[in-house]
Protein backbone atom coordinates (compact mmCIF):
# COMPACT_ATOMS: atom_id res chain seq x y z
CA UNK A 1 0.00 0.00 0.00
CA UNK A 2 1.19 3.52 -0.70
CA UNK A 3 0.92 6.35 1.64
CA UNK A 4 -1.78 7.80 0.22
CA UNK A 5 -3.63 4.49 0.32
CA UNK A 6 -2.53 4.43 3.78
CA UNK A 7 -3.97 7.80 4.26
CA UNK A 8 -6.60 7.20 2.68
CA UNK A 9 -7.64 3.49 4.66
CA UNK A 10 -7.14 5.70 8.28
CA UNK A 11 -9.46 8.74 7.01
CA UNK A 12 -12.34 5.74 6.24
CA UNK A 13 -11.74 4.03 8.95
CA UNK A 14 -12.08 6.68 11.42
CA UNK A 15 -15.65 7.48 9.80
CA UNK A 16 -16.97 3.80 10.40
CA UNK A 17 -15.64 4.52 14.19
CA UNK A 18 -17.84 7.70 13.98
CA UNK A 19 -14.39 9.81 15.16
CA UNK A 20 -13.00 12.96 13.42
CA UNK A 21 -10.33 11.50 10.71
CA UNK A 22 -6.87 12.48 11.59
CA UNK A 23 -5.02 15.57 10.57
CA UNK A 24 -3.18 14.57 7.27
CA UNK A 25 -2.58 15.60 3.90
CA UNK A 26 -5.68 15.03 1.56
CA UNK A 27 -3.72 15.41 -2.18
CA UNK A 28 -5.04 13.80 -5.08
CA UNK A 29 -7.84 11.90 -2.40
CA UNK A 30 -9.93 15.34 -1.48
CA UNK A 31 -12.84 13.74 -3.29
CA UNK A 32 -12.51 10.64 -2.64
CA UNK A 33 -12.94 11.73 1.20
CA UNK A 34 -15.90 13.91 0.65
CA UNK A 35 -17.22 10.34 -1.31
CA UNK A 36 -16.49 8.40 2.13
CA UNK A 37 -18.36 11.01 3.82
CA UNK A 38 -21.17 10.84 1.79
CA UNK A 39 -21.78 7.07 1.61
CA UNK A 40 -20.84 6.92 5.63
CA UNK A 41 -23.81 9.67 6.12
CA UNK A 42 -26.11 7.52 4.38
CA UNK A 43 -26.02 4.92 6.62
CA UNK A 44 -29.38 4.36 8.24
CA UNK A 45 -30.36 6.82 11.42
CA UNK A 46 -26.63 8.82 11.05
CA UNK A 47 -27.99 11.90 9.82
CA UNK A 48 -30.47 12.93 12.86
CA UNK A 49 -28.66 15.22 15.02
CA UNK A 50 -29.35 13.80 18.94
CA UNK A 51 -31.67 15.36 21.09
CA UNK A 52 -29.06 16.14 23.46
CA UNK A 53 -26.77 18.32 20.89
CA UNK A 54 -29.94 19.92 20.31
CA UNK A 55 -30.54 20.76 23.47
CA UNK A 56 -27.01 22.23 24.23
CA UNK A 57 -27.09 24.02 21.18
CA UNK A 58 -30.07 25.85 22.25
CA UNK A 59 -28.47 26.46 25.53
CA UNK A 60 -24.83 27.98 23.73
CA UNK A 61 -27.37 30.11 21.20
CA UNK A 62 -29.52 31.71 24.39
CA UNK A 63 -26.45 32.29 26.58
CA UNK A 64 -25.01 34.15 23.53
CA UNK A 65 -28.46 36.16 22.90
CA UNK A 66 -28.44 37.34 26.71
CA UNK A 67 -25.09 38.00 26.74
CA UNK A 68 -23.45 39.18 23.32
CA UNK A 69 -24.76 42.95 22.32
CA UNK A 70 -23.99 41.74 18.38
CA UNK A 71 -27.64 40.00 18.90
CA UNK A 72 -29.08 42.89 19.69
CA UNK A 73 -27.87 45.37 17.44
CA UNK A 74 -29.13 42.52 14.49
CA UNK A 75 -32.20 42.80 13.00
CA UNK A 76 -33.25 38.88 14.85
CA UNK A 77 -35.42 39.36 16.91
CA UNK A 78 -35.85 37.31 20.89
CA UNK A 79 -39.06 35.62 21.33
CA UNK A 80 -41.24 37.95 23.60
CA UNK A 81 -40.73 34.49 26.31
CA UNK A 82 -37.27 32.63 27.34
CA UNK A 83 -37.62 29.26 26.20
CA UNK A 84 -38.78 27.14 28.57
CA UNK A 85 -38.29 23.44 29.03
CA UNK A 86 -35.37 23.56 26.22
CA UNK A 87 -34.89 19.34 26.34
CA UNK A 88 -38.84 19.02 25.42
CA UNK A 89 -37.75 21.71 22.10
CA UNK A 90 -35.63 19.21 21.13
CA UNK A 91 -37.62 16.54 21.64
CA UNK A 92 -39.79 18.48 19.51
CA UNK A 93 -37.62 18.89 16.71
CA UNK A 94 -36.58 15.02 17.00
CA UNK A 95 -40.11 14.16 16.68
CA UNK A 96 -41.21 16.45 13.81
CA UNK A 97 -44.12 17.64 16.08
CA UNK A 98 -45.94 20.33 14.44
CA UNK A 99 -45.36 24.24 15.20
CA UNK A 100 -48.52 25.17 17.00
CA UNK A 101 -47.29 22.65 19.28
CA UNK A 102 -43.85 23.76 19.37
CA UNK A 103 -44.85 27.86 20.01
CA UNK A 104 -46.53 25.84 23.12
CA UNK A 105 -43.36 24.70 23.99
CA UNK A 106 -41.43 28.03 23.51
CA UNK A 107 -43.67 30.25 24.99
CA UNK A 108 -43.65 28.64 28.79
CA UNK A 109 -41.66 30.41 31.39
CA UNK A 110 -37.70 30.06 31.58
CA UNK A 111 -37.75 28.05 34.42
CA UNK A 112 -35.37 28.13 37.21
CA UNK A 113 -34.92 24.47 39.07
CA UNK A 114 -38.07 23.26 39.33
CA UNK A 115 -39.11 19.64 38.34
CA UNK A 116 -39.31 19.04 34.31
CA UNK A 117 -42.43 18.50 33.17
CA UNK A 118 -42.72 17.37 30.07
CA UNK A 119 -45.82 17.89 27.62
CA UNK A 120 -45.30 15.07 26.53
CA UNK A 121 -43.93 12.10 28.48
CA UNK A 122 -43.03 8.77 29.16
CA UNK A 123 -41.88 6.78 32.16
CA UNK A 124 -38.32 5.57 31.15
CA UNK A 125 -36.06 2.94 32.89
CA UNK A 126 -32.71 4.24 33.36
CA UNK A 127 -31.09 1.96 36.07
CA UNK A 128 -30.95 -1.09 38.33
CA UNK A 129 -32.41 -0.99 41.86
CA UNK A 130 -29.10 -1.87 42.54
CA UNK A 131 -27.13 0.90 40.31
CA UNK A 132 -28.52 3.40 43.22
CA UNK A 133 -27.92 2.75 46.38
CA UNK A 134 -26.59 5.13 48.41
CA UNK A 135 -23.30 6.82 48.01
CA UNK A 136 -23.71 6.16 44.08
CA UNK A 137 -24.47 8.39 41.43
CA UNK A 138 -26.26 6.68 38.18
CA UNK A 139 -25.74 8.61 34.65
CA UNK A 140 -28.67 8.47 32.23
CA UNK A 141 -29.40 9.99 28.63
CA UNK A 142 -33.57 9.41 28.26
CA UNK A 143 -36.22 11.31 26.01
CA UNK A 144 -33.40 14.00 25.09
CA UNK A 145 -32.48 15.00 28.78
CA UNK A 146 -28.93 13.80 30.58
CA UNK A 147 -29.58 13.43 34.20
CA UNK A 148 -28.75 11.51 37.37
CA UNK A 149 -30.88 9.29 39.72
CA UNK A 150 -29.40 8.66 43.18
CA UNK A 151 -30.88 7.79 46.82
CA UNK A 152 -30.25 11.13 48.70
CA UNK A 153 -32.08 10.61 53.00
CA UNK A 154 -33.41 7.28 51.54
CA UNK A 155 -35.68 8.04 48.97
CA UNK A 156 -34.26 8.14 45.08
CA UNK A 157 -34.36 11.47 43.17
CA UNK A 158 -33.24 12.80 39.77
CA UNK A 159 -31.59 15.81 38.75
CA UNK A 160 -30.53 17.30 35.71
CA UNK A 161 -27.05 17.02 34.88
CA UNK A 162 -26.91 19.75 32.57
CA UNK A 163 -25.24 22.86 34.03
CA UNK A 164 -27.19 25.51 34.56
CA UNK A 165 -24.34 28.12 32.95
CA UNK A 166 -23.54 27.21 29.49
CA UNK A 167 -24.99 23.59 29.10
CA UNK A 168 -21.76 21.41 29.71
CA UNK A 169 -22.93 17.57 30.80
CA UNK A 170 -22.34 17.84 34.61
CA UNK A 171 -19.68 14.37 35.99
CA UNK A 172 -20.87 12.77 39.00
CA UNK A 173 -18.29 12.52 42.02
CA UNK A 174 -20.45 10.13 44.68
CA UNK A 175 -17.57 10.56 47.14
CA UNK A 176 -18.09 13.78 47.33
CA UNK A 177 -22.12 13.94 46.71
CA UNK A 178 -21.67 16.19 43.75
CA UNK A 179 -21.67 17.05 40.46
CA UNK A 180 -18.74 18.87 39.26
CA UNK A 181 -19.13 21.54 36.05
CA UNK A 182 -16.16 19.90 33.97
CA UNK A 183 -15.99 23.45 32.13
CA UNK A 184 -15.32 25.74 34.69
CA UNK A 185 -14.82 25.20 38.57
CA UNK A 186 -18.24 25.00 39.92
CA UNK A 187 -20.27 22.08 41.19
CA UNK A 188 -24.05 21.31 42.53
CA UNK A 189 -25.18 19.42 45.74
CA UNK A 190 -27.64 16.44 45.48
CA UNK A 191 -30.37 18.51 46.27
CA UNK A 192 -29.43 20.56 42.80
CA UNK A 193 -28.43 24.03 44.30
CA UNK A 194 -25.36 25.45 42.94
CA UNK A 195 -21.89 25.37 45.72
CA UNK A 196 -20.50 28.26 46.32
CA UNK A 197 -17.98 29.55 43.71
CA UNK A 198 -16.66 31.49 41.50
CA UNK A 199 -20.52 31.63 39.11
CA UNK A 200 -24.20 32.42 40.93
CA UNK A 201 -25.67 29.61 38.95
CA UNK A 202 -29.68 28.66 38.90
CA UNK A 203 -30.56 25.35 40.65
CA UNK A 204 -30.17 22.15 38.73
CA UNK A 205 -34.12 21.01 37.62
CA UNK A 206 -35.58 17.88 39.46
CA UNK A 207 -36.49 14.67 37.40
CA UNK A 208 -39.03 12.83 39.01
CA UNK A 209 -38.50 9.02 39.59
CA UNK A 210 -40.62 6.00 40.71
CA UNK A 211 -39.40 2.20 41.13
CA UNK A 212 -40.82 -0.02 38.96
CA UNK A 213 -40.02 -3.17 40.36
CA UNK A 214 -36.27 -3.22 40.15
CA UNK A 215 -35.61 -0.64 37.96
CA UNK A 216 -35.50 2.93 38.23
CA UNK A 217 -37.65 5.29 36.25
CA UNK A 218 -37.40 8.96 34.96
CA UNK A 219 -40.02 11.06 33.34
CA UNK A 220 -39.05 12.41 30.51
CA UNK A 221 -40.17 13.71 26.90
CA UNK A 222 -41.90 11.02 24.67
CA UNK A 223 -40.31 11.10 21.43
CA UNK A 224 -39.88 8.50 18.72
CA UNK B 1 -38.17 37.60 31.90
CA UNK B 2 -41.02 38.41 29.68
CA UNK B 3 -39.15 40.92 27.63
CA UNK B 4 -42.13 43.44 25.67
CA UNK B 5 -41.40 43.93 22.06
CA UNK B 6 -40.95 47.39 20.88
CA UNK B 7 -42.23 48.82 17.52
CA UNK B 8 -42.98 46.45 14.93
CA UNK B 9 -40.34 46.66 11.94
CA UNK B 10 -41.85 48.06 8.62
CA UNK B 11 -43.66 45.79 6.83
CA UNK B 12 -44.88 45.52 3.12
CA UNK B 13 -48.74 45.32 2.85
CA UNK B 14 -50.07 42.24 2.01
CA UNK B 15 -46.52 40.60 2.65
CA UNK B 16 -46.10 37.56 3.99
CA UNK B 17 -46.27 37.04 8.14
CA UNK B 18 -42.52 36.81 9.09
CA UNK B 19 -41.40 36.21 12.48
CA UNK B 20 -37.68 35.28 12.41
CA UNK B 21 -37.17 35.40 16.08
CA UNK B 22 -33.94 33.20 16.54
CA UNK B 23 -35.75 29.77 18.31
CA UNK B 24 -38.11 29.58 15.50
CA UNK B 25 -35.16 29.80 12.66
CA UNK B 26 -32.99 27.29 15.37
CA UNK B 27 -36.06 24.59 15.41
CA UNK B 28 -36.66 24.73 11.65
CA UNK B 29 -33.29 24.43 10.68
CA UNK B 30 -31.04 22.22 13.13
CA UNK B 31 -32.16 19.18 11.75
CA UNK B 32 -32.05 19.97 8.30
CA UNK B 33 -28.56 21.71 8.50
CA UNK B 34 -27.41 18.85 10.79
CA UNK B 35 -27.87 17.02 8.05
CA UNK B 36 -26.39 19.03 5.22
CA UNK B 37 -23.20 19.20 7.50
CA UNK B 38 -23.13 15.12 8.10
CA UNK B 39 -23.51 14.50 5.18
CA UNK B 40 -19.81 16.62 4.18
CA UNK B 41 -18.09 15.02 7.19
CA UNK B 42 -19.43 11.67 8.03
CA UNK B 43 -18.57 11.62 11.48
CA UNK B 44 -20.51 12.72 15.13
CA UNK B 45 -17.88 15.24 16.68
CA UNK B 46 -17.38 17.08 13.65
CA UNK B 47 -20.78 17.36 12.68
CA UNK B 48 -21.81 18.75 15.64
CA UNK B 49 -19.50 20.77 16.31
CA UNK B 50 -19.74 22.65 12.29
CA UNK B 51 -23.08 22.60 13.05
CA UNK B 52 -22.99 24.26 16.49
CA UNK B 53 -19.99 26.62 14.96
CA UNK B 54 -22.85 27.76 12.12
CA UNK B 55 -25.38 28.77 14.03
CA UNK B 56 -23.14 30.56 16.40
CA UNK B 57 -21.63 32.51 13.44
CA UNK B 58 -25.29 33.17 11.41
CA UNK B 59 -27.72 33.91 13.84
CA UNK B 60 -26.71 36.99 14.96
CA UNK B 61 -26.30 38.21 11.50
CA UNK B 62 -29.75 37.05 9.93
CA UNK B 63 -32.11 40.26 9.49
CA UNK B 64 -35.35 39.76 10.72
CA UNK B 65 -36.86 40.57 7.36
CA UNK B 66 -35.24 38.13 5.35
CA UNK B 67 -37.33 35.34 3.98
CA UNK B 68 -37.24 31.64 4.68
CA UNK B 69 -35.02 31.01 1.51
CA UNK B 70 -32.53 33.64 2.16
CA UNK B 71 -32.08 32.37 5.40
CA UNK B 72 -31.70 28.54 4.50
CA UNK B 73 -29.60 30.35 1.85
CA UNK B 74 -27.47 32.10 4.18
CA UNK B 75 -27.09 28.98 6.56
CA UNK B 76 -25.80 26.80 3.91
CA UNK B 77 -23.09 29.24 3.04
CA UNK B 78 -21.98 29.80 6.88
CA UNK B 79 -21.35 26.29 6.81
CA UNK B 80 -19.79 25.70 4.10
CA UNK B 81 -17.22 28.15 4.67
CA UNK B 82 -16.98 26.18 7.98
CA UNK B 83 -16.09 23.56 6.45
CA UNK B 84 -13.84 24.34 4.73
CA UNK B 85 -11.86 25.85 7.49
CA UNK B 86 -11.58 22.15 8.81
CA UNK B 87 -10.80 21.24 6.05
CA UNK B 88 -8.12 23.40 5.01
CA UNK B 89 -6.90 23.25 8.77
CA UNK B 90 -6.80 18.95 8.97
CA UNK B 91 -5.76 18.36 5.17
CA UNK B 92 -4.20 21.14 3.83
CA UNK B 93 -5.91 21.84 1.17
CA UNK B 94 -8.62 24.12 -0.31
CA UNK B 95 -12.40 21.79 0.18
CA UNK B 96 -13.58 21.28 -3.62
CA UNK B 97 -17.15 20.03 -3.21
CA UNK B 98 -17.19 17.41 -5.81
CA UNK B 99 -20.40 17.05 -6.48
CA UNK B 100 -22.03 20.73 -5.26
CA UNK B 101 -23.58 21.92 -8.65
CA UNK B 102 -25.30 18.47 -9.06
CA UNK B 103 -26.98 18.73 -5.80
CA UNK B 104 -27.99 22.42 -6.58
CA UNK B 105 -29.80 21.24 -9.46
CA UNK B 106 -32.04 19.10 -7.32
CA UNK B 107 -35.34 20.61 -5.59
CA UNK B 108 -34.47 22.24 -2.46
CA UNK B 109 -36.73 19.21 -0.68
CA UNK B 110 -34.62 16.41 -1.89
CA UNK B 111 -31.16 18.43 -1.04
CA UNK B 112 -31.22 17.78 2.63
CA UNK B 113 -31.52 13.94 1.87
CA UNK B 114 -28.47 12.11 2.15
CA UNK B 115 -29.26 9.86 -1.43
CA UNK B 116 -26.03 8.26 -2.58
CA UNK B 117 -27.49 5.88 -5.04
CA UNK B 118 -26.19 8.33 -7.54
CA UNK B 119 -23.00 7.61 -6.24
CA UNK B 120 -23.30 3.92 -6.19
CA UNK B 121 -25.11 3.58 -9.47
CA UNK B 122 -22.07 4.43 -11.05
CA UNK B 123 -19.91 2.17 -10.43
CA UNK B 124 -19.08 -1.46 -11.38
CA UNK B 125 -20.97 -4.26 -8.89
CA UNK B 126 -18.21 -5.14 -6.85
CA UNK B 127 -17.57 -1.30 -6.08
CA UNK B 128 -20.42 -0.82 -5.01
CA UNK B 129 -20.64 -3.83 -2.92
CA UNK B 130 -17.58 -3.14 -0.96
CA UNK B 131 -19.08 0.29 -0.38
CA UNK B 132 -22.16 -0.80 0.63
CA UNK B 133 -20.81 -3.26 3.12
CA UNK B 134 -18.40 -0.73 4.58
CA UNK B 135 -20.23 2.69 4.80
CA UNK B 136 -24.10 1.56 4.89
CA UNK B 137 -23.56 -1.43 6.73
CA UNK B 138 -20.59 -0.58 8.73
CA UNK B 139 -19.11 -3.71 8.34
CA UNK B 140 -15.10 -4.27 9.29
CA UNK B 141 -13.11 -4.89 6.50
CA UNK B 142 -13.03 -8.34 7.58
CA UNK B 143 -15.95 -9.03 7.77
CA UNK B 144 -16.65 -7.36 4.17
CA UNK B 145 -14.09 -9.35 2.95
CA UNK B 146 -16.08 -12.53 4.13
CA UNK B 147 -19.44 -11.45 2.58
CA UNK B 148 -17.54 -10.80 -0.65
CA UNK B 149 -15.65 -13.75 -1.04
CA UNK B 150 -12.52 -11.94 -1.41
CA UNK B 151 -9.16 -11.75 0.98
CA UNK B 152 -8.88 -9.07 3.48
CA UNK B 153 -6.04 -7.43 1.31
CA UNK B 154 -8.20 -7.50 -1.63
CA UNK B 155 -11.16 -5.81 0.41
CA UNK B 156 -8.98 -3.37 1.61
CA UNK B 157 -8.06 -2.18 -1.77
CA UNK B 158 -11.00 -2.74 -3.45
CA UNK B 159 -12.61 -0.04 -0.96
CA UNK B 160 -9.75 2.65 -2.02
CA UNK B 161 -10.41 1.85 -5.53
CA UNK B 162 -14.07 2.26 -5.21
CA UNK B 163 -13.94 5.36 -3.29
CA UNK B 164 -11.36 6.71 -5.77
CA UNK B 165 -13.51 5.86 -8.49
CA UNK B 166 -16.46 7.28 -7.20
CA UNK B 167 -14.82 10.51 -6.93
CA UNK B 168 -13.71 10.84 -10.30
CA UNK B 169 -17.49 9.82 -11.53
CA UNK B 170 -18.48 12.82 -9.36
CA UNK B 171 -16.02 15.07 -10.90
CA UNK B 172 -16.72 14.36 -14.31
CA UNK B 173 -20.46 14.98 -13.73
CA UNK B 174 -19.92 18.43 -12.56
CA UNK B 175 -17.77 19.20 -15.69
CA UNK B 176 -20.51 18.10 -18.01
Amino acid sequence: MSKADRRLTRFVQALIANRRPPRSPADDDSAAMQVAARLRAAHPGGSTPSPAFVDTLARQLREAADHEPGWTEAGIRRRRFLVGGLATVAASVAAGVGVERLHEVLTEPASSGGTIQPYISAWVAVAKLTDVTPGKIKQFSAGGIQGVVFTLDGQIRGLSAVCTHQGCTLVPQPAQRKLVCPCHPMSFNLTGTANPGDYRLNPLPAIQTRVNTDSVEVLVPAWT
Amino acid sequence: MAVPETSPPLRVVGAPERANDWESVYQEHVAPLYRFVYSRTGNTPDAEDVTSTTFLRALPRLRSDVSPGEIHAYLRTTARSVLADVWRQRHGTVLMEFDDQRDSTQPAEQQDEVDVSPILDSLPANYRSVLEFRFLRGYSIRETAAAMGVSVANAKVLQLRALRRAAATGARDVQS
